[in-house]
């Protein structure tokens, strides 16, 4: 349902009307639709990065879609990363997040812990996907790397 | 808005007043839209060589929110390279003027390689209702270090 300002301005003796009051219900529900808007993949292997020059789709269970009622929203990974010369990006609707030539997240230490929680501000409403992106050189990412995002 | 701990008590034959809906709908505001700040880096900054807690940048990587009372996230994330060799470096986050780490900051780290993953998301509790600033704070004890354009820094009320 869809979110209405708050009225915040009620006067002694105004009289409470059903209009009032259901959105006093479906602000409630839209908190609540918000808690669970929300897409998450943890993987179960070690993932080949694909060797190329640019950034590319890291696997398809890392390409995750949620639908928003528009604002904000936060995407998060961690995981490891092994063998050098590593460049991690989030691309949103088709747009990489992240600097032009090394996205959001450049390494070269072996075996290294790579988190981020980006947060992408003021997305329209409507359905989204992020896709884990990456741009390496025969690099690994560990099993049990996770990817979500979240409307908040 | 102000957070009011809601009325549970109500009983039967109680008159609803216009403040007790005014505190419904402004409690519903400040979950809605809980007090935001953050800042992409858009190019790469380069620090110098501070043997003390100093600001990354003054003026973009300090943010202040306006909260209800509360507990706060702080976040930051990006890539850090070191200027020359080895490099110790040591990162913080001043609150209202005050620092919320060790003698070490909240991470500690050391860049050995030329780009190194920076990461922190820093909870704070219990913070009292009104402005509060924060500030991106390092020290090293070499010459210094870049961090990478597209780095995030941003505080949320929770």
């Amino acid at each position: 349902m869809a979110w209405t300002t708050p009225k915040t301005d009620w006067e002694v003796g105004e009289l409470m009307r059903s209009g009032a009051m259901n959105a006093v219900g479906e602000n409630l529900v839209e908190l609540g639709r918000v808690r669970n808007a929300v897409a998450a993949h943890t993987t179960t292997a070690d993932i080949a990065i694909a060797n190329s020059r640019t950034f590319v789709d890291i696997h398809s269970n890392l390409n995750l879609t949620i639908t928003t009622a528009g604002g904000d929203v936060m995407v998060h990974f961690h995981g490891v990363v092994v063998n050098k010369q590593f460049r991690i990006d989030v691309e949103v609707d088709g747009t990489r997040l992240g600097q032009d030539e090394y996205g959001l997240r450049r390494g070269d230490v072996n075996h290294e812990l790579v988190s981020f929680t980006h947060l992408v501000q003021n997305l329209s409403a409507g359905s989204h996907t992020f896709k884990l992106q990456g741009r390496n050189h025969a690099t690994t990412l560990r099993s049990h790397a996770q990817f979500w995002v979240r409307e908040i | 808005m102000a957070w009011t701990t809601p009325k549970t008590d109500w009983e039967t034959g109680a008159l609803i007043a216009a403040s007790d809906m005014n505190e419904v709908g402004e409690n519903l505001a400040t979950l809605k839209n809980p007090a935001t700040a953050v800042y992409t880096t858009t190019e790469e900054i380069t620090v110098l060589h501070a043997p003390e807690f100093t600001d990354v940048d003054g003026d973009n990587l300090n943010l202040s929110i306006t909260t209800a009372g509360g507990d706060v996230l702080v976040h930051l994330h990006g890539t850090g390279r070191r200027r020359s060799g080895d490099t110790d470096c040591d990162f913080d986050i001043d609150v209202d003027g005050n620092r919320q780490g060790g003698d070490k900051g909240i991470l500690s780290t050391r860049l050995y390689s030329y780009y190194h993953d920076l990461s922190f998301t820093h909870l704070i509790q219990n913070l009292s209702a009104g402005n509060h600033t924060f500030k991106l704070q390092y020290k090293t004890q070499r010459d210094g270090i870049r961090l990478l354009g597209g780095a995030q820094f941003w505080v949320r009320e929770i």
